[in-house]
């Protein structure tokens, strides 16, 4: 079966003062219709830039210097960023929301202008139908009387409200795919519960596919089908929600999971990964995790970055040399 | 990153270097005006006889003269408000019953026809040319000229008012002034003053006369703008037949140098009457025409002389003063050429101006400090005022020739307001550089007379007053002038007043223009005879 | 709203009293005397007996105490009269009347030609960030930020006045007379009071929009598609005008600040002209009415400025 969407080998660099920083270097995924994923990872791992890239919004000093995107068969890489094909594209196929709700919603346009230009401009409705549809889709999220609030202005919400008017301005025009980034990371927990639940309740509604990104691996583990853990620009592991949870094969992901509550493991203390993300210029040509891996062995450190391996497990791909699963099984659980 | 900030840098000092260029590339020579009219330099001159080359052509008819000055009036056609600056505004338009005769000779008719002085009755009779129109359509009679007195005199305009018993209608164009005391500067003060409308004022009242003006001149006042300018246009029902030669005259009001002079060479303007220095001489080079007048301003250093307390009642200190400065010198670098050293309290040519009483003799200056008991040197203050950049070049030059010879000079530069009050109420320390213009015995009343500017500081003294009472009294100009050359000779003699350098007024014109203007000082401008070439 | 602005006004007033005290006072801390300035300069002073001279002090009121003068200057201001101008020994209101809307049409639109060029040079400039047009930009903004009005004005002059023959070196004719002229006399001015300001304009336009393009509001509506001229016009541009208004709102002083040097340098009657010639003359009660009434205009377009935040930026109530 065809993919949706099928980023290959995407390389997304800056080029800053300190020299070339590798955002995205080399990486790949893939997401199917109607099907739910995660990318997580810590801040800066980049997992937004590798999103962004596929809008290809990225602005300068960064650059898209390498890979594929190719979406319903087209590689649309190589279309202009700003034109056409990119734009049609942009918003009405692929729709992104973003992290910070409170900011990403122009303060002096009214919730009505915000959304009716997609829909005017994607499905080019006229002004009367697109604010009819946008009440609708107010309604959808759950605002409530949205008749009489479409019209006010973003600071007259709350910021779930607000996500929740985001959402509906993603999903507004249909998109194959809704890229979610850091979609309830601003807000409460019970918020982000709420968010969540009504985020899978429309995709499937809309019949559109998620990319949930995320650092927090409990988001994604209820409601993503596939798990890709990023780090240092690199995809370290991927594999379904089952095996990631069950079988984590990557130490950073054994971190990961270790810094989530989780039911099972009440009562033990959260471990934190030790130290911090590394700066992505200058990297070394070894594992970029091994400085804060407990794992590390001689090999790690002599020999180059590992390659994604296929380990057991369907579709289950971890880039380490070491075979955790063996060695150690008791931090895991 | 830093080789972009580096091509920056040049592009931003490019930029400079161009617009400096073309800021200051102003030497080249212009296509301005013909430039052979080197010897027009100092024409009319105090003889006037070079003149006679320009009164030769033949006048043509029409074209506008665009003259600039450097104010104008707040009122134009006011009989009495406005001040000096709108006697200068309205020289198109208004006229006196006589006119300055040129070169300082007296006076000539003009509206009136002839007068009569009769200092044995006090009277002063005038007889009015019959069939002078103002630009309204009335006429000139003597019931407008005594309401024109009786108008000043309500105002408190008239100088000599005192001396005004009655004004009698004898005849239509007949008007006595009665006096009850006679004194020979009533005449040259009244029979010069602008006569206006009365019906013109009576029924518009006196605020429109403020931006209209009713005359009997060559030239109607067609608009008025304050600080902007003056239009006029021909009379045609004009008094002297065949005149006015111009059909317009415009006046622009232009406060800033640069801009006239560069008005001037770009041709927006013919003549332009405020050049200072600089401008005159840079104008001139270029090939304009400049015109310079007998009659001008006079530089002089007043010495306190009235307090008691001043060193400069001695009059060694005083003396010491005048020997010090190298007047010659220091008219050259402030004159560009156009000021002239004076020896007196007047111009070189003037009445009593021939007569140099001390020359510069910096040695003989240290020596009288000297002997004035002054061998430490003599702390003193100089005030002037305020001149462009805040700076008062004069002062500074006085300055640095009196430190020479062991003054300790303090310069105090003052603004107008604070200038003229210290002048006028006597209380300057020691020294004040002042600007003056004497010209004849009513200028004497005015600048040095017992009533006189300077009256609070300096010292008169009784002879000196009593010269001064008895010359008004003197019958003829030959007399008169005798008396004036006296006066100024005491005062120099006692050394009152320190001469040091005469700036006469001038006009700078594009070497089109023909008119006699300044050969009668600043107080008339015969714009009926102005013609521009074609 | 009515409450703020009704509020604001009185606020305006404590301000303009304030204004009265200090212009008043100051000015006479100065030495010398404006009617003996004036009869000096007219020298109607030998002219005049004492009598008369002191009758001219009582006319103006100026024998009386200085706080009796003040008194009566605020009374007299109640009730709308200006004053006498010793100068001009006219009404001052009527003066003002004369010289305000001079000063308004050469500074309005001078106010006006900063406005728009300014907008859009700094938005082109952010837009194409780092390229040569925003280089152009940036080196022109500085210079105009750094250039003396006096010397622009001469340097106008000398090219399009001395040189080029184009535009008339001075003077001023009202727009209602012939507005061709009256146009091409307002050129070099308008110049003159506009380009700093566009200057100024463009260089708080630039980082203004390179602020707001940076927004993540900004991101969002790139991410919906839209093209860059929908970007700009609808999302950008109107929020980049907050701190634009700001700076207008200041601007507004700098019109009659710098109409000083430029109704001098172009011989334009209006109240900086005004203004330069009562202070030469100590004209108290024309230098009184002028800081008054910029005092009332600077006041009022703060105002204005204020009320249109709202306009701009929904997230400002005035309660």
């Amino acid at each position: 079966m065809e993919r949706l969407l099928e980023v290959k080998d995407l390389k997304t660099y800056f080029n800053t003062d300190d020299g070339l920083l590798k955002a995205v270097d080399g990486v790949s995924f893939y997401v199917d219709e109607q099907e739910i994923i995660g990318v997580v990872g810590e801040s800066g791992c980049g997992k937004t830039v590798t999103q962004l890239s596929v809008m290809q919004l990225i602005a300068r000093p960064g650059k898209i210097v390498g890979g594929e995107v190719i979406f319903e068969g087209r590689d649309i890489l190589k279309y202009k960023p700003h034109g056409e094909e990119m734009r049609a594209i942009r918003g009405g196929k692929i729709a992104m929301i973003f992290q910070e709700p409170m900011t990403s919603l122009n303060p002096v346009l009214t919730l009505n202008q915000q959304l009716s230009e997609s829909l005017m401009l994607h499905l080019k409705m006229n002004k009367e139908d697109a604010r009819k549809r946008a009440i609708e889709l107010l309604r959808l999220v759950g605002i409530p009387s949205p008749e009489a609030r479409i019209d006010d202005y973003p600071h007259q919400f709350s910021g779930g409200m607000r996500q929740r008017v985001m959402i509906a301005m993603g999903l507004s025009c249909n998109p194959k795919i809704l890229i979610a980034d850091e979609p309830t990371t601003a807000l409460d927990v019970t918020t982000q519960a709420q968010l969540l639940e009504l985020m899978t309740e429309m995709v499937e509604r809309f019949r559109s596919s998620l990319i949930i990104v995320t650092h927090n691996l409990g988001v994604v583990a209820r409601y993503a089908k596939r798990i890709y853990i990023m780090y240092a620009g690199k995809i370290v592991e991927e594999g379904t929600c089952k095996e990631i949870f069950k079988h984590p094969r990557h130490p950073y992901t054994i971190g990961l999971l270790n810094s989530v509550p989780r039911l099972d493991t009440v009562g033990k203390r959260l471990v934190p990964i030790e130290g911090l993300p590394p700066n992505l210029t200058n990297m070394p040509d070894y594992c970029a995790f091994l400085p804060r891996c407990p794992y590390k062995t001689e090999k790690c450190r002599t020999s180059p970055m590992p390659d994604l391996r296929d380990v057991p497990g369907e579709g289950h791909r971890v880039r380490c040399y070491v075979d955790i699963a063996e060695v150690d099984n008791v931090t895991v659980k | 990153m830093s080789k972009k900030k580096y091509v920056w840098l040049v592009c931003m000092f490019l930029i400079m270097i161009a617009l400096l260029v073309a800021g200051c590339s102003g030497n080249n020579k212009e296509t301005t005006p013909n430039n052979e009219n080197e010897k027009d330099l100092n024409l009319p001159g105090n003889n006037g006889s070079n003149n006679e080359e320009i009164t030769a052509d033949e006048p043509v008819y029409g074209g506008t003269l665009r003259v600039i000055v450097a104010s104008g009036p707040t009122a134009i056609g006011h009989p009495t408000e406005g001040g000096v600056a709108r006697i200068a505004a309205g020289f198109p338009g208004v006229e006196s019953l006589l006119g300055l005769m040129d070169d300082n000779q007296g006076l000539e008719p003009l509206l009136a026809e002839s007068w009569l002085e009769d200092p044995d009755n006090m009277t002063i009779t005038f007889k009015l040319r019959e069939g002078v129109k103002f630009h309204d359509g009335s006429e000139l009679t003597a019931e407008v000229v005594k309401w024109n007195f009786e108008f000043f005199k309500s105002k408190s305009r008239l100088r000599y008012v005192d001396y005004l018993d009655e004004i009698e209608v004898k005849d239509k164009y007949t008007v006595v002034f009665h006096l009850n005391n006679w004194v020979n500067l009533i005449l040259g003060e009244w029979s010069v003053m602008g006569l206006y409308s009365q019906k013109a004022i009576e029924e518009n009242g006196e605020d429109w006369a403020y931006t209209h003006l009713v005359g009997t001149g060559p030239f109607k006042l067609e608009k008025f703008t304050r600080d902007v300018g003056a239009n006029w246009i021909k009379n045609e029902d004009y008094w002297q037949e065949g005149q006015p030669y111009l059909d317009r005259v415009e006046y622009y009001y232009i406060p800033e140098q640069s801009t006239a002079s560069m008005m001037m060479e770009a041709g927006e303007a013919d003549i332009w009457t405020a050049a200072d220095a600089l401008n005159t001489s840079r104008l001139a080079e270029k090939g304009f025409v400049v015109q310079k007048s007998w009659a001008g301003q006079e530089t002089v250093i007043i010495p306190n002389t009235l307090d008691p307390n001043s060193p400069f009642q001695d009059k060694r200190l005083r003396e010491a003063v005048e020997y010090a400065l190298d007047k010659q010198a220091l008219a050259a670098a402030l004159g560009y050429g156009l000021f002239e050293p004076i020896d007196t309290i007047v111009s070189r040519g003037m009445p009593g101006g021939d007569k140099q009483f001390r020359s510069y003799d910096p040695e003989k200056a240290r020596q009288l400090l000297q002997e004035a008991g002054y061998t430490d040197g003599l702390p003193i203050s100089i005030i002037a005022q305020v001149g462009s950049g805040g700076r008062n070049e004069i002062a500074e030059a006085v300055a640095g020739y009196l430190n020479e010879v062991g003054f300790k000079v303090e310069l105090d530069i003052a603004d107008a307001g604070r200038f003229l009050e210290e002048v006028w109420n006597g209380n300057w320390k020691d020294l004040a550089v002042a600007v003056t213009a004497t010209t004849n015995l009513a200028s004497m009343h005015i600048w040095w007379g017992p009533q006189g500017i300077f009256v609070g500081g300096l010292r008169r003294p009784d002879e000196f007053v009593d010269m001064f009472r008895a010359s008004l009294q003197l019958r003829t100009k030959a007399e008169q002038d005798q008396a004036m050359a006296e006066m100024v000779h005491f005062i120099a003699e006692e050394a009152l007043v320190i001469p040091v350098y005469h700036e006469p007024v001038r006009l700078i014109h594009n070497g089109k223009v023909h008119t006699d203007y300044l050969r009668q000082g600043q107080g008339r401008w015969k714009f009926n005879e102005v013609w521009i070439e074609k | 709203m009515l409450s703020y602005i009704v509020r604001r006004l009185l606020w305006g007033l404590v301000i303009i009293w304030l204004v009265t005290l200090i212009v008043f006072f100051v000015i006479r801390l100065l030495p010398g005397d404006p009617l003996l300035i004036y009869l000096a300069q007219n020298q109607d002073i030998n002219s005049m007996p004492r009598e008369q001279i002191d009758a001219l002090y009582r006319e103006y009121g100026l024998d009386k105490p200085i706080l009796v003068q003040y008194a009566n200057w605020v009374f007299n201001l109640l009730r709308g009269d200006l004053g006498l101008s010793i100068t001009y020994r006219q009404n001052v209101g009527k003066l003002m009347l004369e010289r305000l809307p001079v000063t308004l049409h050469v500074g309005m639109t001078g106010f006006i030609v900063s406005l728009v060029p300014g907008v859009l040079v700094g938005l082109i400039a952010a837009m194409r960030r780092a390229s040569w047009i925003d280089n152009v930009v940036t080196i022109i903004s500085y210079t105009g930020i750094a250039i003396p009005v006096f010397w622009l004005a001469y340097i106008l002059i000398y090219v399009f006045g001395l040189r080029l023959k184009w535009l008339p070196i001075a003077g001023y004719v009202s727009p209602f007379e012939d507005f061709w002229l009256s146009t091409k006399h307002l050129i070099m001015p308008v110049i003159c009071i506009s380009l700093p300001g566009i200057a100024a304009t463009a260089r708080q336009m630039r980082s203004s929009v390179l602020e707001i393009a940076s927004q993540d509001y900004v991101r969002t509506a790139w991410s919906k598609g839209l093209a860059e001229k929908a970007v700009v016009c609808r999302h950008i541009l109107k929020n980049s005008l907050i701190p634009i208004i700001t700076l207008l709102g200041m601007r507004i002083g700098f019109i009659f600040g710098g109409s000083v040097i430029v109704e001098n340098i172009f011989a334009i009657p209006g109240m900086g002209r005004l203004l330069v010639g009562s202070i030469f003359a100590q004209d108290y009660v024309v230098i009184q009415a002028n800081a008054l009434i910029m005092a009332v205009i600077i006041i009022l377009s703060n105002l204005l400025v204020d009320i249109s935040y709202g306009w701009f930026d929904p997230r400002i109530r005035y309660d």
